[in-house]
């Protein structure tokens, strides 16, 4: 369980707090799909998370370890794959055979079924790799360390069509009941699918925070309907947003939840 | 939790042997090429030398002790200079973001993660400018053939050496001794100086840590000066006026201050840059 408790933030640089006595807690097992603005704090969190950055009040505990500290017993259990990252000029097996050791869960069975997934084969070098190959690498590995927290920032980007669809039948794939994923993006239509808890930021302030169950129980979003929560525009009409009546589910659209929740307050507070 | 676990330690110090092993080649093959040259005008001058009086035992073997000396002074230099470059380099980590994050990350303890970058630094530089010198010395054997510092070091630097310890008495021996544990705690003092200049200088850690112990330098001389402090007449002067036994003290009291002020410095450095890692940020 990951608990973040009176937690504040400012950067060196930085005016404002990024997180003023903010509170949050993510229970384990499920996929959380992190949303929110450009600059409100989600890659902040994120390294918070792993120790990267340290509280300025309050404190970020994983399974009860404080962050902070940076644990290796904490971090063996939990895997981040930056938006950005660098990887060594070794070769794909090297790399493996000296990075694994330090997650005691790692399979190279994992490995290798991961790699098929996204049509990787051989023994490449890993600084002659294009850089959505190496994402895909390291995706690949990510998944097979078998960590019991995995968290993902902008993890579709840079992966072409056809790899994204893999990419989510790669996180499918390695799910587990123990297993939490956090996946930080505004790429919200690549991730649709795969998320099951919807946190949604705002300066701030935790704007929401729900599973999808709970948010297609009390929003049915739909083109055209009629007293609509929120509308956007397209070709044919408007995606609508508008309160559950009927009780019966409909598909959530993430890119509309998120901006329905931004502009309307009142639909946070339907929950 | 466990602060320090060998087998980690271990770890870290491969992963960190695999990512850096060209550089390391590269830092040695350079060191190598450094020292041929030194060597190389060096052969050059005593060839010059001995050609003007090949019949003068004295010069030859004068020329033979100084060398030998010459390649042993060089042999610290290049060490010590490893030594600083390679502490300044100690933590590649921490010049990108993109670096810290993998490394912050990795499941070990900023304690392990911290000792192999100085074993690295340390060990590892020491047995790199061995294998400069070495290469160096055979290099410059290879093209130059007909006069060999190998040669010469390897059979009068030890007959020197030998001789040396004869004549010598018990004081100056201690003397040497210590002056020899001068030498090995100057080369802990400049790793702990350049690994806290690396943990302080995203960029050039080298560059900065020498000037910064440049002008240190300079300002201690400014003070030297301005106290009107002469070295010159405290150490000469009173030796002359000194008992043998005397002399001998004040001479040890000397080295036992530079060995115990340099090793207390760099304890001081390694830690403060322990806890500046602990506490990096991106």
């Amino acid at each position: 369980m990951i608990e973040i408790k009176d937690f504040s933030y400012k950067y060196k640089k930085g005016k404002d707090m990024v997180f003023d006595h903010f509170n949050l807690e993510l229970s384990a097992g499920h996929v959380y799909g992190l949303l929110g603005r450009n600059g409100v704090g989600k890659s902040t969190l994120i390294y918070t998370l792993m120790g990267l950055l340290q509280p300025r009040t309050g404190f970020v505990t994983i399974d009860g370890m404080n962050a902070s500290e940076r644990y290796a017993e904490l971090l063996r259990d939990c895997f981040l794959v930056p938006e950005e990252f660098e990887l060594p000029a070794c070769t794909l097996e090297q790399y493996i055979k000296y990075t694994s050791p330090f997650y005691p869960n790692f399979s190279q069975t994992d490995m290798e079924r991961n790699l098929r997934l996204f049509n990787m084969e051989g023994n490449p070098n890993l600084k002659a790799l294009s850089m959505g190959q190496k994402k895909k690498v390291f995706m690949c590995f990510a998944l097979a360390c078998n960590t019991k927290y995995l968290i993902m920032d902008e993890p579709s980007n840079g992966l072409d069509i056809p790899s994204k669809e893999q990419f989510r039948q790669l996180v499918k794939t390695g799910m587990r009941p123990d297993r939490t994923i956090i996946i930080s993006t505004h790429q919200v239509g690549d991730v649709e699918s795969l998320i099951e808890e919807v946190v949604i930021l705002e300066k701030n302030r935790l704007l929401l925070q729900q599973p999808v169950k709970r948010i297609c129980e009390v929003l049915r979003f739909g083109v055209n309907d009629e007293n609509p929560l929120y509308k956007q525009e397209f070709a044919g009409g408007y995606f609508t947003v508008t309160k559950n009546e009927t009780g019966e589910m409909s598909p959530m659209r993430l890119e509309l939840l998120f901006n329905a929740v931004l502009l309307n307050d009142d639909i946070a507070k339907l929950f | 939790m466990k602060k320090f676990e060998f087998s980690r330690y271990l770890l870290v110090c491969r992963k960190q042997f695999v990512e850096d092993w060209r550089r390391q080649v590269g830092f040695t093959a350079v060191m190598a090429i450094l020292l041929f040259f030194i060597f190389w005008i060096v052969n050059w001058q005593i060839n010059i030398m001995m050609s003007y009086d090949e019949t003068n035992s004295a010069v030859s073997e004068g020329s033979v002790v100084f060398f030998s000396w010459y390649k042993i002074i060089m042999f610290v230099a290049v060490t010590v200079l490893a030594i600083a470059y390679q502490s300044a380099h100690s933590m590649p980590f921490m010049k990108t973001k993109t670096s810290q994050i993998a490394h912050i990350v990795l499941p070990a303890t900023t304690l392990e993660k911290y000792f192999a970058a100085e074993t690295f630094a340390f060990v590892f530089s020491v047995i790199e400018a061995v294998v400069a010198f070495f290469i160096a010395d055979a290099l410059q054997y290879a093209l130059t053939g007909h006069f060999t510092l190998t040669e010469v070091s390897s059979t009068s630097l030890i007959d020197v050496l030998r001789n040396f310890g004869l004549t010598m008495d018990s004081d100056y021996s201690v003397i040497i001794s210590l002056s020899v544990c001068v030498i090995v705690a100057s080369l802990f003092f400049h790793s702990a100086w350049f690994t806290f200049c690396a943990t302080l200088f995203r960029k050039h850690p080298f560059l900065f840590g020498m000037l910064i112990l440049w002008g240190v330098n300079q300002v201690l001389s400014i003070f030297v000066s301005t106290v009107s402090f002469n070295f010159l007449s405290v150490i000469i002067t009173p030796l002359e006026n000194m008992t043998h036994t005397e002399t001998m003290l004040y001479f040890k009291e000397i080295l036992y201050g530079l060995i115990f002020g340099q090793l207390a410095v760099a304890i001081g450095f390694w830690i403060w840059s322990y806890f500046r890692m602990k506490k990096v940020e991106l």
